[in-house]
């Protein structure tokens, strides 16, 4: 059974009683044209990395097709469509934005195409921890009618030294070096695939998900918006993120 | 409360964890996938190549296991690794076992296997990369460029 439901009653739950209501909607409401057009075959554009981490687009890339997969969706394999894109020189450039996305359809037959910009990829520390901060905004365009089915714009903080709590003054400096030693040999796939499922979970599932057309009424919470223009958006699993730090 | 309903209790308590507990099998299967694509595209080296195609088959024979499907893209990757090695009688049967298993792959694999088909036979012994790396291999196909061409367009 899939969990997720009740993981956002739990979280809109605490935080009411935390006195900061967070703003939701539903995903019929935010994303209609999903349930309109049922996307169930997606290819993934190479993301835009507008961060300062160079390794931010394989990272972001290499761990998405797992959580599409979960949540219900055929994505074309990254590395064949990418392959073909770098002959032509697209890898790095912005020219895909222009592209008629009816022509991602015709070509590799999709119904809908996956433009990712990275705004951020950052490490902070802060002494005997350190967090992961990813700021993406990402769009699903039909190849039918060239319509945004999907949006998503929102910051993520994952703790890069979970798991090694306790021991006292020996445990705190354990987990100072352990931290320092991830950060240093940038082990970020599992994050980087956290940070992806956190991202795909305010998509309405697809066709080879158990609860496909069945989440309509599953609550996005919306949060406040930054200095960019699009909404922002999380779900109740990115408050589990942050609750695990 | 006496002590059979207690060790019931905490049966049911158990069972009920363990039953949360228990992980997706598509995520199972691919729990190895997002490290050796990343590996693999960041540096195809033989290590990172040799660990790639034995995770992409190791996915393959898991799924059997789990009798789930294939996860999407899983026979495509190892197709694709197959074409770029030009086995291409592995490749075209990778091929064929995505677009079985998942229909809507139909019209990117069927370009997959007509660039493949529509390579000369002197290139298929000779090129050793046909669609990246190998220059010579990719000027001389005409077909891969054409197609390439049309979503540019």
């Amino acid at each position: 059974m899939n969990k997720f439901p009740l993981i956002v009653l739990c979280s809109i739950l605490a935080m009411n009683l935390l006195g900061c209501a967070p703003k939701t909607a539903s995903k019929a409401e935010l994303y209609p044209l999903m349930y309109e057009e049922s996307p169930r075959t997606i290819v993934v554009l190479p993301p835009i990395n507008e961060s300062t981490a160079a390794d931010a687009k394989e990272l972001y890339a290499c761990t998405l097709q797992e959580p599409m997969c979960i949540y219900g969706y055929y994505t074309l394999p990254y590395t064949v469509t990418t392959d073909i894109l770098k002959m032509e020189g697209l890898y790095d450039t912005e020219i895909l934005r222009d592209t008629s996305c009816a022509k991602f359809g015709e070509y590799f037959g999709a119904d809908a195409v996956l433009f990712t910009t990275i705004k951020k990829w950052d490490v902070s520390y802060i002494v005997i921890a350190s967090n992961l901060v990813i700021s993406i905004e990402c769009k699903l365009v039909s190849t039918k009618s060239d319509r945004t089915l999907w949006n998503y714009n929102g910051t993520i903080l994952i703790d890069l030294s979970g798991g090694l709590g306790g021991g006292g003054l020996i445990g705190i400096i354990a987990n100072a070096v352990a931290t320092a030693i991830k950060t240093a040999m940038a082990e970020y796939v599992p994050y980087a695939r956290q940070a992806n499922y956190i991202t795909m979970s305010t998509l309405p599932v697809g066709g080879y998900s158990e609860r496909y057309r069945q989440d309509q009424d599953d609550q996005v919470i919306i949060q406040p918006v930054s200095e960019s223009s699009a909404p922002s958006l999380e779900t109740a699993e990115e408050d589990q993120a942050h609750d695990l730090q | 409360m006496n002590r059979t309903s207690l060790v019931c209790l905490l049966m049911l308590a158990v069972f009920l964890c363990a039953n949360c507990a228990k992980p997706n099998p598509k995520q199972v299967v691919l729990r190895e996938h997002s490290e050796v694509l990343y590996d693999y595209t960041k540096d195809a080296c033989d290590e990172n190549y040799t660990n790639y195609c034995n995770v992409l088959e190791k996915i393959i024979t898991d799924s059997s296991s789990y009798n789930i499907l294939v996860p999407p893209g899983i026979y495509a990757e190892l197709g694709y690794v197959h074409f770029k090695n030009n086995n291409y009688a592995q490749a075209e049967h990778f091929f064929n076992l995505e677009k079985a298993t998942y229909p809507e792959a139909t019209v990117f694999i069927d370009r997959l296997l007509n660039v493949m088909q529509t390579r000369e036979p002197d290139e298929k012994s000779s090129a050793e990369n046909p669609l990246t790396e190998n220059e010579e291999s990719v000027n001389s196909d005409g077909e891969t460029l054409l197609v390439v061409e049309e979503v540019i367009e």
